[in-house]
């Protein structure tokens, strides 16, 4: 039993075998790779919820065609008896175990992932400080970009024990919050019905999801905090340049004054 | 007011009259219909062609186009002073009796339902006073609420349109917050007030403790659109336009005797434009405008051929014993010209398979989908308001107005800029893909 039985499970394969699974394996590669590549072209064209799901479905698919493949490649290469999966199986299980422990980790992952479906393509997340939006998710790891335009690949694994963020979860609601620091002394109420006016009124607004002003006192003077939706989650950046702006022409034009952090001196 | 009771009341200018905001449904269309219209919006939207004469309207028949002189005759403008009778009518079986605790009279209607022009004629008809915009609609709490104090309010009063009385502006909210909320306690007296559906819909979501029970028209589904264009060459007094369709041969609109024939079936083509155009009048004319041929298929001529000459000589086959026995020879004539009247028509209808409606290209940057939403908002704007609201540089606001102008999906009015009632469906179903605040129509 030194070889866990491997000769024998393997003893029947030829080289029509090997050649048929080899050609098996690279069809599978073939449809994975153009299915990543067509889908979330024509999900981008569609726009709206279909795009979400046309997105969240390519993961999902692409497993099925792995798991597929397997079940097509392993009857080919070794005859699908009970000792001989044990043997296949153990004997592959111990050598990814110590050889490449954390790839089966992120292996292992991402197939959680798939299922438990924290972080989806189209999704705005923030892992270990980093956020982006969710580009793909591969077998071993998701990209996202960056609003920098950077692409960070992060290890399924980091899933085990990172805190994950999820602006979106899915949807296309993503909230957006624009603060504004006042001096004290001014007309709070004045002040926060004029701010839901100019969220109110941005043309980028989703008006059906509230939209919300809060106040706080801070070290910073009076805090201001406007929470709203903007109608595309890749709009999150302009909608809170455009909130910012006119939000600072209503409030000067109102004579409010602004407060600043004097510059630190070494 | 109950919706049973107003639409018992089929005028052919205004069919279905005024029922509550609540109950307007869509008009259905058949599930095979719908599945076919999804499959060529998705198709379209993934081969679409960025080419700007493949995003505007195009016939893709090959049958003749009504003259423009026999178009006018068989698919006119509705006549709005009979319209406007049938709204007065219609307004008084809804409102007689006042409505209960002073619920102010507001009539929310879709784009292209033609109110606007009706109420200002309802408003000299009846002596009501029609309230104007001021010029500037940018202005504070205070000055809107002198311009309210400095309106004859104490009068009967029509507002024909409330979208033109604001802006999609910090400072443009202030004219229309005063009067909803004088509606709202009673200080605004005895008033009509028509809103666009798009308008009301913003107005509803940025005082969410209105409560108004705003009344609308009725949808125009398959039977009351035959009612409503097959009376417009009478001027919307009495159908009398009989059409069919130019590839079947079946009869779209006119009631011809029954005797069994294929050619009598009635066809679909009014309940799908009614779905098409979700039962706005404007949209669904629009629409039947373009869809009107002089002349059918050959295919469907040449049967129409046939079967004339069958009967005209089943006819003679029966009254050639009577000639012989001397019956009046008038009967014949009269025999012949009934089977003509049964094969005549005014005008041919093209499927609607066959008529490319504008679409919006499928890779519209956001300020174009912008723009359209803020001349919806505003049921049409100025180029300068336009800039105004969408905050996009006038330049380029220029550029994106003529692209979607030669898209055909706005057209100017004088200074304003308006959306086409052929390229509503379209940009209506853009928007709302691409998750922009809609109406409820």
């Amino acid at each position: 039993m030194g070889d866990f039985g491997l000769k024998s499970a393997l003893s029947s394969l030829t080289s029509e075998a090997l050649l048929e699974a080899l050609a098996l394996v690279v069809v599978a590669s073939l449809v994975i790779m153009a299915m990543q590549t067509f889908v979330p072209k024509v999900a981008h064209k569609l726009g709206g919820k279909p795009k979400l799901y046309l997105l969240a479905s390519v993961p999902l698919v692409r497993l099925l065609i792995i798991i597929l493949t397997i079940i097509l490649v392993v009857p080919i290469l070794i005859e699908p008896s009970f000792e001989n999966m044990v043997a296949i199986f153990g004997a592959l299980g111990l050598a990814l175990g110590f050889a490449f422990k954390d790839y089966v980790s992120s292996l292992i992952a991402g197939i959680v992932t798939l299922y438990e479906m924290p972080y989806r393509p189209g999704d705005w997340i923030e892992i270990n400080g980093k956020y982006g939006e969710v580009r793909s998710i591969g077998t071993r790891a998701a990209e996202i970009v960056t609003p920098d335009d950077n692409v960070v690949i992060i290890p399924h694994s980091t899933l085990w024990a990172a805190l994950i963020a999820n602006g979106n979860d899915g949807s296309d609601n993503l909230m957006c919050v624009t603060e504004f620091h006042l001096r004290p002394g001014h007309d709070v109420r004045r002040v926060m019905a004029l701010l839901r006016d100019v969220a109110f009124t941005s043309p980028l607004v989703k008006t059906w999801q509230p939209i919300l002003v809060h106040v706080r006192n801070s070290e910073h003077g009076m805090r201001y905090l406007i929470k709203a939706y903007p109608l595309d989650p890749r709009d999150q950046f302009r909608f809170i340049s455009e909130l910012t702006s006119r939000g600072a022409e209503a409030l000067t034009a109102e004579g409010l004054q602004f407060t600043t952090v004097p510059v630190a001196v070494s | 007011m109950a919706a049973e009771e107003t639409t018992e009341n089929r005028s052919p200018a205004l069919p279905g009259g005024m029922i509550g905001l609540s109950d307007w449904r869509l008009p259905e269309t058949s599930v095979r219909r719908s599945i076919r219209d999804a499959i060529r919006h998705v198709w379209s939207r993934l081969w679409e062609n960025m080419a700007p004469h493949e995003q505007a309207f195009e016939n893709l028949d090959d049958m003749p186009v009504l003259s423009g002189k026999r178009l006018a005759r068989v698919a006119p403008e509705p006549d709005q002073a009979v319209r406007a009778t049938a709204l007065a009518g219609a307004m008084e079986q809804c409102w007689g009796d006042g409505l209960p605790s002073g619920q102010p009279r507001i009539l929310v209607t879709p784009p292209f339902s033609g109110i606007r022009r009706e109420l200002e004629l309802v408003a000299s008809d009846t002596g009501r006073h029609l309230l104007e915009p001021p010029t500037n609609l940018l202005l504070s709490e205070e000055e809107a609420g002198r311009w309210w104090d400095s309106q004859p309010l104490d009068q009967p009063w029509v507002l024909a349109e409330l979208a033109e009385f604001w802006l999609r502006h910090r400072a443009g909210l202030a004219l229309v917050r005063e009067l909803l909320t004088r509606l709202a306690d009673g200080r605004a007296g005895d008033g009509i007030v028509g809103c666009s559906s798009w308008c009301w819909v913003f107005w509803a979501r940025y005082l969410p403790e209105m409560h108004f029970a705003p009344a609308t028209l009725a949808p125009v589904d398959g039977p009351a659109l035959e009612l409503w264009l097959a009376s417009l060459p009478s001027g919307g007094r009495k159908p009398t336009l009989r059409a069919r369709m130019g590839d079947s041969g079946h009869w779209v609109m006119g009631e011809p005797d029954d005797d069994g024939g294929n050619h009598h079936r009635a066809s679909r083509f009014l309940r799908d434009l009614a779905a098409l155009s979700r039962g706005i009048p404007g949209v669904a004319l629009a629409i039947w405008q373009r869809s009107l041929r002089a002349r059918a298929e050959d295919a469907v001529m040449e049967e129409d051929r046939k079967e004339q000459e069958q009967e005209q000589q089943q006819e003679q086959q029966q009254e050639t014993p009577q000639q012989t026995q001397g019956a009046p020879a008038a009967a014949k004539p009269a025999g012949h010209n009934k089977a003509k009247a049964h094969r005549s028509c005014d005008c041919w209808v093209v499927s609607l398979d066959k008529l490319s409606l504008p679409v919006v290209p499928s890779g519209s940057s956001r300020n174009l989908l912008l723009i359209l939403h803020a001349i919806l908002l505003h049921n049409g704007l100025a180029r300068d308001r336009l800039n105004l609201v969408t905050g996009i540089d006038a330049p380029e606001l220029e550029l994106a107005l003529h692209s979607l102008a030669r898209a055909d999906l706005v057209e100017r009015s004088g200074t304003h800029w308006q959306v086409t009632p052929l390229g509503y469906p379209a940009v209506r179903r853009e928007l709302q893909s691409r998750g922009f605040p809609v109406d409820d129509f």
